[in-house]
């Protein structure tokens, strides 16, 4: 101990201090290359894009920092909770006087952790019924809004279906990163985009294969929360057939891969063809079986007409008249026959009264002035009289008063 | 994108499915199943023309200042001041 150094203790600004306390550290071997094990908290990304968070261990605790440039290369957005471990060097943050890592590399520790929280995230969602919202999908839709990388595989795949499928369909793209860091927010806002547009009426979210940590934008809340939120129907395309996403549950339509996703939301225009041509068909045979049966009405109605026309009413009546000629014939000749009869019967009638027959027995009819006498009262003596006999007429004078 | 006023592909073909239906339903006059039919092929060719002989459109949208500001404050976990 040498007290005489000591007799006035230094004092030094806090700056100085500060830069002290930096040099001791930057001459550590240890803490200027070091990887620091523990477990994510109090994470915060402003708008500069820096990550800010504390790496915890027990009660242990230390500040890191990862800027912007190195934080963009993360495979995905980490959480609380997350074990991991962190590659940097340790320096003072001179305006809070505080110990920080300052992290160049952050790797998550395994994978068991990111399930465990998907299946927390999924329960949860799937308490609050996100998972059951399922919206028809437009039959026909007129523009489809794309989420994905607009570098991607799967954008081109999906557009390579669309032309061949339904070509007269739009696309809008929005384009988004599809991994790392940036990818929810990018997709949430992608999302918001395409909503905000009048003219999409489906949205496909998608995403080529990859490895779960790639995938991992798509376990997003946030991007959850986004897809329920669309106002118009989502399906999602995200990895490869064995791949369920979170945002796989809460599209209204989960399609296998991007490529499955083009082909759903739009019906094959060869199979449309097909149908418009049977419809044609249709068309043709109904108008036909029109034609055929007013022409068969048309034929059944002339007959009715013939039947109906003044010419066979005319005929008809000429038939009745002819008829009724026959008829009235037949009357009249045997009412002639009657007549005939009955003039016979007379006449043999008057024969037998025939008065010749009475003269030719001797007797006479004697008449004055034309009047028969048959009376004694009616002649005077001196009256002529006419005497007729069967075989002539002489004159004769009374002789005597009765 | 100017919203087109000319019916969707899905009224159209509903429109054609009807009048495929009313023409075989029959009770028409001549006149009237003869307009059906001509709607109806119509309506036909105009469907296909417009399966065979479109072209796929792409366009890119860009979000706009506001959805890019409101996307991101969602990530902004907590403030934190900058170095």
């Amino acid at each position: 101990m040498q007290p005489a150094l000591f007799l006035t203790t230094p004092t030094i600004t806090v700056a100085q201090l500060m830069q002290h306390l930096k040099h001791i550290l930057e001459v550590d071997d240890i803490v200027q290359d070091v990887w620091v094990r523990g477990e994510l908290s109090g994470i915060s990304r402003p708008s500069s894009g820096h990550l800010y968070f504390s790496l915890k261990d027990g009660d242990a605790c230390v500040r890191c920092v990862m800027w912007r440039g190195q934080a963009v290369g993360l495979k995905r957005l980490p959480s609380e909770g997350d074990a991991v471990r962190a590659h940097g060097h340790i320096s003072i943050y001179d305006a809070r006087g505080d110990l920080q890592l300052y992290v160049d590399e952050l790797t998550f520790d395994g994978v068991g952790a990111l399930w465990k929280k998907y299946e927390l995230l999924k329960a949860q969602l799937q308490r609050e019924g996100l998972f059951e919202r399922k919206r028809p999908l437009p039959p026909y839709p007129r523009c489809i809004g794309v989420v994905t990388s607009e570098k991607g595989a799967a954008l081109q795949d999906m557009l390579r279906i669309l032309r061949q499928r339904w070509p007269s369909v739009e696309v809008a793209l929005c384009p988004s990163q599809v991994q790392g860091i940036e990818a929810p927010a990018q997709i949430v806002r992608a999302l918001r985009t395409l909503n905000n547009d009048d003219g999409v009426d489906v949205i496909i979210v998608a995403r080529g294969g990859g490895s779960i940590e790639d995938l991992w934008a798509f376990n997003d809340e946030n991007v959850a929360r986004a897809i329920f939120a669309s106002s118009q129907p989502v399906i999602s395309g995200v990895g490869h057939e064995v791949d369920f996403t979170i945002a796989d549950f809460v599209a209204d339509l989960r399609a296998p891969t991007p490529t499955a996703a083009a082909a759903m939301v739009v019906r094959d225009r060869a199979e449309v063809l097909r149908e418009m041509r049977a419809r044609k068909a249709r068309l043709w045979l109904a108008m036909d079986n029109h034609i055929t049966t007013r022409d068969a009405q048309l034929k059944n109605l002339r007959r009715v007409l013939v039947r109906l026309s003044p010419q066979s009413k005319i005929e008809r009546e000429r038939q009745q008249v002819d008829e009724h000629v026959r008829s009235l014939d037949k009357a009249m000749l045997h009412e002639i026959k009657v007549l005939r009869e009955r003039v016979q019967s007379k006449r043999r009638q008057l024969a037998s009264l025939n008065p010749t027959a009475i003269l030719a027995r001797g007797y006479a009819i004697v008449r004055r002035d034309g009047h028969v006498v048959n009376s004694v009262a009616q002649v005077a003596s001196g009256d002529a009289v006419h005497v007729r006999v069967s075989d002539g007429e002489f004159t004769a004078t009374v002789a005597s008063d009765a | 994108m100017p919203k087109t006023k000319t019916p969707s592909f899905e009224d159209a073909f509903h429109e054609l499915d009807e009048t495929v239906e009313k023409l075989e339903a029959g009770e028409l006059t001549l006149d009237e199943s003869i307009a059906l039919f001509e709607r109806g092929m119509q309506l036909a060719e105009q469907l296909e023309q417009q399966l065979e002989h479109a072209e796929l459109r792409v366009r890119k949208l860009q979000p706009s200042a506001t959805e890019l500001a409101e996307a991101e404050a969602e990530y902004v976990i907590a403030e934190a001041e900058d170095e």
